[in-house]
């Protein structure tokens, strides 16, 4: 529940952050004021200024909405390579499927954000090539799950029986397979929402993901890095709200998971049942 | 019951049955909350006792065999690794006396190649084969009271024979109390004196076995002996039970039988009670 | 149980096959992606005949899979390119920055898989609400921390503010010197304990504390949440009922039959875990300056030294591809099902 709100707001944040910033340039980085620099959090500025002046509150809200188009990016582009990959060596299987699946081990064996960092470091700063980068770096994840879903819903029983029946091989390919191997994939993909803004955000801070002004919040940690002693909100605020963010992604998933799990329900019931005191 | 006694527990799927026999061999899961009434074993509650009683009995003088045979051992130990923790936890004794005692109970449940068996997964082997090493281990327990929830219904139908040949013998040698559970009123007729009739979570009939296959009394039991399909007449039509459960979740009071009874009247629907008829412990208005 | 031959000589050419896999695809990133590699390869401040020279080492005026033929010689040769910020050659780099990253690396993952295992289980046992809660709310926030600004909130509030713990580094070389320790393996608790050189190996476990706290964080909430859901599905399995019904005590239970039911499929994803430790220390070191594999790796990414990079991703990737197979191995010998 905690998640879902924490979701939401992240959400809406995101969607209308250039319409609620009231300092814009601030946010943007186009203005400056060095006579503002380094103000501590106060009621005018909540989370302090930083280096340039710059207002950090507008730039964390900003920040939200390139780590939610990131993080989207990410998700449903490597969604899309993984699916089309996954789902066809799961059709046609045999050989060839395996082959498939054989290259997609060996982008697999980089650990994650890894590849992600050599291909950021190729492909320069800027946010479609974080985008792709990441992407790149994902996709086995979902094509291997597509497989194996695809390949375990093509032996169900239910399958069979519509083949018997008579449905049509493009019928059972659209209406039954399909869908039912989507699902665990799709599920997946809205959490690992979360675990993409926190890789998006390791390689800004690592200085190959957002170039500079982009508020980005890895980015945004990096560039108050320097300062910490003497000016810590600068890397605190972008950072805690990046913690809060993933947790709630965390969090909803979590209650996801409970919620199509019967035994873990279970145990969720029987918290219920304790705080009425049976 | 009566010590040394064979009890079965007959009933429809989502009648109960199994829900009882877990309660009585305390294997309820942890969210499971008895509210009213009582199973008492020797003096002692064991719904209302507390845990260290309770652990006293279950696993000592109470066990039990589970329907799924494969999911009743750890897939990752053998059946070695089972046996032989049992008996040795059991009896404090050492590996060697107790791997005595484990030959002796697979013997006594069929297994000749007792060797390969103990070194063997469960995954390794049949249904049937696991069910008799399950017997095996229960028997190493010693127990008064062993309760079986359909432990032949994931087995074919010729291992089913072999499997409550093997229980009858046993509960025969060792004196055993047996509580068996099962839809299966053939196999109920082979291996009980005693049968108890489940229908929703009630207890609609319980008496001699004979007596209620040969004459059932209530109205649920005759529909269940009735739609027996009768393969010695020639073209006779299956007569099943007209009409469906009620759903579980809605609770009533009187006789949740009512439904689908060619004798219900208004009546039924207030508390129905108990009454001994012709030996017989019935829960329906007719018999008052 | 017993693993056979044929299964491992199997695993280890599939390892050396997708060693092979990892190269192609560097391949493709560092030659056919990049419009002009030799610019990336030579690094920012090259001049144009080190450009040029490029151009001829990386065989750039050749078709692609001469190109290939070389890079693979090259990779299995040792010549991985030279940095130009060290001005050594990358190998030869990675090789002295290793131990570093391995020490780091293995003491955080060992401390969070056991303390996770243990955290885990106890919060599916039930011991009440709160250590649920608290269990839970540990395995969550571990998960989703962002590893390098919790190494920067400590570092500055430990090792800045409240001067508890060294901020940085991996040894006080004056300490070293003055002490007449040796690097003998380069790693520096083994070699301090060889030594018997004490306040070296304080020195050099103090250092440790905060980077190895931060870097566990991550791996302690996977494993905290892998454990927990796992115990409780294996908790309400049908075998743990068996088993008490049978009269085994539930210590035994728990330590004999539950402990490894639920170990087994956790084993799997240890390679994983131990993956995003990897990626954890190269943020983690850079923050801590501390002279590991990761700390090499981000110098270069922020001076562009590219053949570093790429030599750095690599051979990284091998060992957890190595993990893997290990930890693949050793699933295949507690679990009896996994076909051979």
């Amino acid at each position: 529940m905690t998640g879902f709100i924490i979701v939401i707001n992240f959400l809406i944040i995101g969607a209308v952050a250039p319409y609620i910033l009231t300092k814009p340039e601030d946010a943007w980085g186009i203005s400056y004021d060095l006579n503002k620099a380094f103000l501590p959090p106060s009621l005018e500025h909540p989370f302090g200024t930083d280096a340039f002046g710059r207002d950090m509150l507008n730039r964390v809200i900003l920040g939200a909405r390139y780590s939610l188009i990131i993080a989207v990016g990410v998700v449903s582009l490597s969604f899309l390579i993984g699916v089309l990959v996954g789902v066809t060596a799961g059709f046609l299987g045999g050989a060839f499927g395996t082959a498939l699946m054989r290259i997609t081990d060996m982008f697999l064996a980089f650990p994650p954000l890894l590849l992600a960092i050599a291909l950021a470091a190729t492909l320069g700063r800027g946010v479609m090539t974080t985008i792709i980068a990441l992407a790149i770096s994902w996709w086995p994840w979902y094509a291997r799950l597509l497989y194996v879903s695809v390949n375990s819903v093509k032996t169900a029983p239910y399958i069979e029986a519509a083949k018997v029946v008579g449905v049509g091989r493009i019928s059972i390919i659209f209406r039954y397979i399909l869908p039912n191997s989507l699902v665990p994939a799709i599920t997946q993909a809205t959490l690992d929402l979360g675990s993409a803004v926190l890789e998006a955000a390791s390689l800004s801070f690592l200085g190959v993901g957002v170039p500079p002004p982009i508020p980005e919040w890895g980015r945004l940690i990096s560039e108050g890095w320097v300062h910490i002693t003497k000016a810590y909100w600068i890397s605190f605020y972008p950072g805690l709200l990046l913690l809060i963010t993933v947790v709630g992604f965390n969090l909803l998933g979590d209650g996801v998971k409970e919620y199509m799990n019967p035994r873990l329900r279970d145990l969720a019931v029987r918290g219920v049942r304790r705080s009425r005191g049976y | 019951m009566r010590s040394g006694e064979t009890l079965c527990i007959v009933g429809e799927s989502g009648s109960g049955k199994s829900t009882l026999a877990l309660a009585i061999s305390m294997s309820l899961p942890p969210n499971a909350v008895i509210e009213r009434g009582d199973i008492i074993y020797s003096d002692i509650s064991l719904v209302r006792s507390d845990k260290k009683l309770i652990d006293k009995i279950k696993g000592r003088d109470i066990t039990m065999i589970f329907q799924d045979p494969f999911a009743t051992f750890s897939p990752l130990h053998t059946i070695g690794e089972h046996l032989l923790d049992i008996a040795q936890y059991k009896l404090g004794i050492d590996r060697k006396n107790a791997r005595e005692l484990v030959n002796n109970v697979l013997r006594k449940v069929g297994f000749t190649d007792i060797e390969r068996v103990l070194r063997s997964y469960p995954h390794e082997m049949s249904g049937g084969m696991l069910q008799r090493v399950a017997i095996a281990a229960s028997l190493l327990v010693k127990p008064k009271i062993l309760v079986a929830d359909e432990p032949t219904t994931m087995l074919d139908a010729t291992i089913q024979y072999q499997i409550i040949n093997i229980l009858k013998n046993i509960v025969d040698s060792e004196g055993l109390t047996l509580i068996l559970v099962t839809h299966n009123l053939g196999i109920a007729s082979m291996i009980c004196e005693r049968t108890m009739v489940m229908y929703a979570g009630v207890i609609v009939e319980d008496g001699e076995t004979r007596d209620i296959i040969r004459e059932p009394l209530h109205p649920y039991t005759r529909g269940l002996i009735d739609s027996i399909p009768r393969t010695s007449h020639y073209k006779s039509r299956v007569k099943p039970i007209p009409g469906e459960p009620l759903d579980p979740r809605i609770q009533i009071q009187g006789c949740p039988f009512f439904n689908r009874c060619p004798y219900a009247v208004d009546d039924c629907l207030k508390n129905v009670g108990y009454t001994i008829y012709h030996n017989r412990k019935i829960y329906c208005r007719l018999y008052r | 149980m017993p693993v056979s031959k044929t299964y491992i000589i199997k695993r280890v050419i599939l390892l050396i096959l997708v060693v092979l896999g990892v190269l192609v695809i560097t391949f493709i990133i560092t030659r056919i992606i990049p419009a002009r590699p030799e610019l990336l390869w030579a690094g920012p401040h090259a001049t144009i005949e080190q450009i040029e020279r490029a151009r001829q080492e990386l065989h750039l005026n050749e078709p692609i899979y001469t190109q290939l033929y070389y890079y693979l010689y090259d990779f299995f040769r040792g010549n991985w390119g030279v940095s130009w910020r060290t001005r050594q050659p990358v190998l030869e780099d990675i090789l002295t920055y290793l131990p570093a990253t391995l020490e780091l690396a293995i003491t955080a993952f060992l401390l969070a898989f056991l303390l996770g295992v243990f955290l885990g289980m106890i919060s599916a046992r039930g011991y009440g609400r709160f250590t649920e809660k608290i269990i839970s709310l540990i395995g969550i926030i571990g998960a989703s921390m962002p590893v390098f600004w919790l190494g920067l909130i400590l570092q500055t509030i430990f090792g800045i503010w409240l001067q508890i713990l060294p901020a940085g580094n991996r040894i006080d070389s004056k300490l070293a010197l003055a002490t007449g320790f040796r690097p003998i393996t380069n790693f520096y608790i083994i070699d301090s304990l060889i030594q018997l050189n004490i306040p070296v190996l304080i020195d050099v476990l103090k250092r440790m504390i905060l980077p190895v706290t931060v870097l566990m964080m991550y791996p302690l909430g996977l494993t905290i949440r892998m454990t927990r859901s796992l115990a409780i599905e294996v908790l309400s399995e049908n075998y743990v009922k068996a088993l008490e019904t049978w009269g085994l005590s539930s210590r035994i239970i728990s330590y004999k039959y539950i402990l490894k039911n639920v170990l087994a499929p956790i084993i799997t994803s240890l390679g994983l875990s131990f993956g995003y430790t990897l990626t954890g220390a190269l943020m983690v070191e850079i923050i801590f300056v501390y002279p590991g594999i990761g700390y090499y790796i981000g110098m270069a990414l922020l001076s562009l030294d590219y053949p570093a990079v790429i030599g750095g991703v690599v051979f990284i990737a091998i060992i957890y591809s190595f993990i893997n197979l290990v930890t693949d191995l050793i699933h295949a010998w507690i679990d009896p099902r996994v076909k051979l």
